[in-house]
C-alpha cells in the first residue's frame, strides 16, 4: 500500500504547488500586462514578479524529489 | 565612480561661449546652480526664446526629411562639421520636408496599387489565353470575388446550366481564404449572367483606384500593362528621393547636429544663475576629468573660474553615478542597470554579476553540447557587429561556464556524450546525484548571500557602522547555521553542534539589538533565500533528464530517421528553453536574492552636456 502513496504523495507535492503558482501567475501576468501597458520601463520588475512565484514550484519538486529519494 | 561637483564662474557675456566649451568636453552633467545671494535663475529673453522655437521647429522638419528619405531608401549618412545658416536651412528643411512627404506618399500609393494588381497576377496568363482564343467572337469579361472557394463549384455549375459551355470560368485563391474569379461569357449573355451574378451575391473584385473608373472589360485587360508601369513608377520615386539625398544629405546631416547641439546648449544656459554682470553655472563630473575641464574652460577666457563645491555642501543622494568597471566585467552592466542604478558612493555590483551570472547558469545548464551552442551564437552576434555589443561577451562567459560544468557532470547533449564516446563525469552524474546536486545548489546559496552580507557589511563601515556590524554578524549567523547542518548530517565533528547552536543563540540578539526588531524577521528571509537556490537544482535536472528524453526519441519510433527528427526537434526544443528559463531565474537570483542583502537603489544617471549624434537619447 504504501508503494501507491508514495508516488502518489510526490505528485501531489508538485501538482499542487504547480497549481499554486500557475494561479498566482495567472494574476500576477494579467496585472503586469496592464502595467506595462501604461509604463513599459517597468519591465524588469515585471519580469522578476512574474518568477517570483515559481519558488514554490521549484520547492514542490524538491519535496517530490525528496519523498521519491527516501522511499528508495 | 568618484565625481566631483564643480561651480563655473564668468563674465554674462562669456556664459553661451563658456557652454560651449563644457559640451565640448562632454562631461559635465548640468544642474541647476544653488541659489546664491544677488544671482538669479537665468530666463531667456525673447530673442532666445524665439529662436528656440524656430530652431525647434527646423530641427523637426530636418528629422522629418531625414526619416522620410531613409523610408525611401535614400539614407542621409551622418556629417560632422559646421552647419549651414540656420535661417536657410529652415527654409530648405521645410521645402524638402513638403517634397519628401509627396515623394513618399506617392511612393505608398504606387506599392499599394502594385500589391493589389499582384494579387490578380496569377489569371494573366489566362486572360490573355482566353482573349486570345477568343479573339473573333464578342465577349464580356467579369473579375469577380468569393468570399469562399467552397462556393465555386456551385457557381459554375450554375453558369453551365445558364450558358451550357459557352463561357470560361478561370479561379484563384487568395491568401485571405477568398476567391479571385476571371469570367468570359459572350457579350450577348453578359448583362443575364450580370443579373443573376448579382442576385446571387457574387461580388465584383475590387479593382485599383487607376482602373476603377474604366469600363470593366477594358480594366480588365489595362491590369498587366498597369503593373508593369508600377513596377517602373516605383522605383522612379525612389530615384528621386536618391537626388535629394545627394544634393542636399551632406547640408542635411550638418544641419541635424548643429540644431540639436545649439538647443542643447541653449537648455544648458537655463540651468545658469546670473546677475547682471557675472553668470555662475553648477555640474558634476567624474573627478579624474575635473583638471582637464579646467584647462578647457580656462581657454574661453582668463575670467572663467572653475571652483569645486566642497564636499560637504552636496550629498550623496543628489550625485549621477557612472558605471565604471573593468573590461572583462563591463558587459554585464547591461544586467546591472535592469534595475535602478545603486545609489552613489555604495557598491556597484556588476563585477559579482560578471562573476556568479554565468556561473549559476553554468552549474544549471552545465552541458558541452548546449555550451557550444551557446558559443556558436556568441561568436554569430561577434561576427554580425551589431548592438549590443556586451552581448556576445556575456555569452561567451556563459558558454564557457557551461562547457565547463558539462565536463564536471560529464554531460553532451544529456547522455549522448556517454552512449556515444564513453563520456564520463569529472564530478558527479547529476542524473544520480540529484541529492548531491540540491546541496551543491544550497551551498552556492549560502555562499552567495555570505558573499552580499560581507559586501553589504564593508561598504556601510564608514557610514553606518552599527548596521555594517549587523550584516557582518548576520553573515556569521549563516555560517554557524550551516555548520550546525553539517554537524547533524555528521559531515563534521559532531562536539561542534553545541557550541555552533549557543553561538547562534548568543548573536541573535546582538543581530536584534544592533538592527532591530526586524533583524528576527531579515534572518528567516534569508534563510528562505537560501532554500531558493534550490530552483538551480530543479531547473538544472528538469533540463538533463529533458535532454535524456530527446535522446530516447530515435528509438521510440519505427523509422530511425522520423525518431532522429524528434530528437532534434526536442533538442531545440529544450535548447530554446535552456536560453530563456535558467536567465530568468539566474537573474531573478541576483536581484532578489542577492541584491536584498547589499544593494542600495537610488543612483540618478549620469547625462553630461555632450555633441549631439544619431542614437544619443538626449
Amino acid at each position: 500500500m504504501e508503494a501507491l502513496w508514495i508516488p502518489i504523495a510526490a505528485a501531489v507535492a508538485i501538482a499542487a504547488t504547480a497549481l499554486a503558482t500557475g494561479w498566482a501567475q495567472s494574476k500576477i501576468g494579467a496585472s503586469v500586462a496592464a502595467t506595462l501597458a501604461e509604463k513599459p520601463e517597468l519591465r524588469t520588475t515585471a519580469v522578476l514578479m512574474i518568477a517570483i512565484p515559481e519558488t514554490m514550484v521549484v520547492l514542490g519538486f524538491v519535496v517530490a524529489v525528496l519523498i521519491l529519494l527516501r522511499a528508495g | 565612480m568618484e565625481m566631483a561637483r564643480i561651480r563655473v564662474l564668468g563674465p554674462r557675456a562669456l556664459l553661451g561661449a563658456t557652454v560651449r566649451a563644457l559640451q565640448d568636453r562632454g562631461v559635465v552633467h548640468l544642474v541647476d546652480a544653488a541659489p546664491i545671494d544677488g544671482l538669479r535663475r537665468r530666463d531667456l529673453d525673447l530673442t532666445a526664446r524665439r529662436r528656440r522655437r524656430n530652431l525647434g521647429r527646423a530641427l523637426a522638419d530636418v528629422d522629418r526629411v531625414v526619416s522620410g528619405l531613409d523610408q525611401l531608401g535614400a539614407p542621409v549618412a551622418d556629417r560632422t562639421g559646421p552647419p549651414p545658416p540656420e535661417a536657410v536651412m529652415a527654409r530648405l528643411a521645410g521645402r524638402l520636408a513638403a517634397e519628401v512627404e509627396r515623394l513618399r506618399a506617392r511612393e505608398r500609393a504606387l506599392a499599394e496599387e502594385r500589391d493589389a494588381l499582384r494579387i490578380y497576377a496569377p489569371l494573366f496568363g489566362a486572360l490573355d489565353e482566353l482573349v486570345r482564343g477568343s479573339a473573333t467572337r464578342q465577349l464580356s469579361i467579369f473579375l469577380l470575388r468569393l468570399r469562399s472557394g467552397a462556393a465555386l463549384e456551385p457557381l459554375r455549375g450554375a453558369l453551365g446550366r445558364t450558358l451550357g459551355d459557352a463561357f470560361e470560368l478561370r479561379s484563384l485563391e487568395l491568401a485571405s481564404g477568398e476567391a479571385a474569379l476571371l469570367l468570359v461569357v459572350p457579350a450577348a449573355r453578359a448583362q443575364d449572367i450580370e443579373d443573376q451574378l448579382a442576385e446571387a451575391g457574387v461580388e465584383h473584385a475590387p479593382l485599383p483606384p487607376a482602373l476603377a473608373t474604366a469600363p470593366l472589360a477594358e480594366a480588365v485587360l489595362r491590369l498587366r500593362p498597369r503593373l508593369d508601369e508600377l513596377e517602373r513608377e516605383i522605383p522612379a520615386a525612389r530615384d528621386a528621393a536618391a537626388a535629394l539625398t545627394r544634393t542636399h544629405g551632406d547640408d542635411l546631416a550638418r544641419a541635424r547636429r548643429g540644431f540639436h547641439d545649439t538647443l542643447l546648449a541653449l537648455e544648458a544656459c537655463e540651468h545658469a544663475a546670473e546677475s547682471a554682470r557675472v553668470f555662475v553655472l553648477e555640474g558634476w563630473l567624474p573627478a579624474r576629468d575635473r583638471a582637464e575641464l579646467a584647462r578647457a574652460v580656462a581657454a574661453v577666457g582668463p575670467e572663467i573660474a572653475v571652483e569645486d563645491v566642497a564636499r560637504d555642501q552636496w550629498h550623496a543622494e543628489d550625485a549621477p553615478v557612472v558605471l565604471a568597471n573593468p573590461a572583462v566585467f563591463a558587459p554585464f552592466e547591461v544586467l546591472t542597470s535592469l534595475l535602478p542604478l545603486p545609489k552613489y558612493g555604495t557598491v556597484d555590483p556588476t563585477p559579482f554579476v560578471a562573476v556568479m551570472f554565468p556561473m549559476l547558469f553554468g552549474v544549471v545548464v552545465g552541458d558541452v553540447g548546449y555550451g557550444a551552442a551557446i558559443a556558436a551564437i556568441a561568436v554569430a552576434l561577434r561576427l554580425a557587429g551589431r548592438p549590443p555589443y556586451g552581448l556576445a561577451k556575456i555569452a561567451s562567459a556563459v558558454a564557457l561556464y557551461t562547457i565547463v560544468f558539462g565536463l564536471l557532470y560529464g554531460e553532451l547533449f544529456g547522455d549522448l556524450g556517454t552512449m556515444w564516446f564513453g563520456m564520463r563525469p569529472l564530478w558527479f552524474d547529476r542524473r544520480d546525484a540529484v541529492l548531491g546536486f540540491l546541496v551543491l545548489a544550497l551551498a552556492l546559496g549560502l555562499v552567495h548571500l555570505i558573499l552580499g552580507l560581507v559586501i553589504a557589511a564593508a561598504s556601510r563601515w564608514r557610514r553606518h557602522r552599527r548596521e555594517a556590524l549587523g550584516r557582518g554578524l548576520t553573515a556569521v549567523m549563516l555560517v554557524l547555521v550551516a555548520l550546525a547542518l553539517l554537524a547533524l548530517w555528521k559531515r563534521v565533528p559532531e562536539g561542534i553542534l553545541t557550541p555552533t547552536v549557543v553561538a547562534l543563540l548568543v548573536a541573535l540578539p546582538i543581530v536584534i539589538v544592533l538592527e532591530g526588531a526586524t533583524a528576527l524577521l531579515d534572518f528567516m528571509t534569508i534563510l528562505g533565500h537560501v532554500m531558493s537556490y534550490a530552483r538551480v537544482m530543479a531547473l538544472g535536472t528538469a533540463s538533463v533528464m529533458l535532454a535524456i528524453v530527446a535522446n530516447r526519441m530515435h528509438g521510440a519510433f519505427g523509422s530511425a530517421a522520423i525518431g532522429i527528427a524528434f530528437a532534434l526537434v526536442f533538442h531545440l526544443v529544450n535548447f530554446a528553453i535552456t536560453l530563456f528559463s535558467p536567465t530568468i531565474h539566474v537573474m531573478r537570483l541576483h536581484y532578489v536574492e542577492f541584491f536584498g542583502t547589499f544593494f542600495e537603489p537610488g543612483g540618478g544617471p549620469y547625462r553630461p552636456l555632450r555633441h549631439w549624434s544619431p542614437g544619443a537619447t538626449g
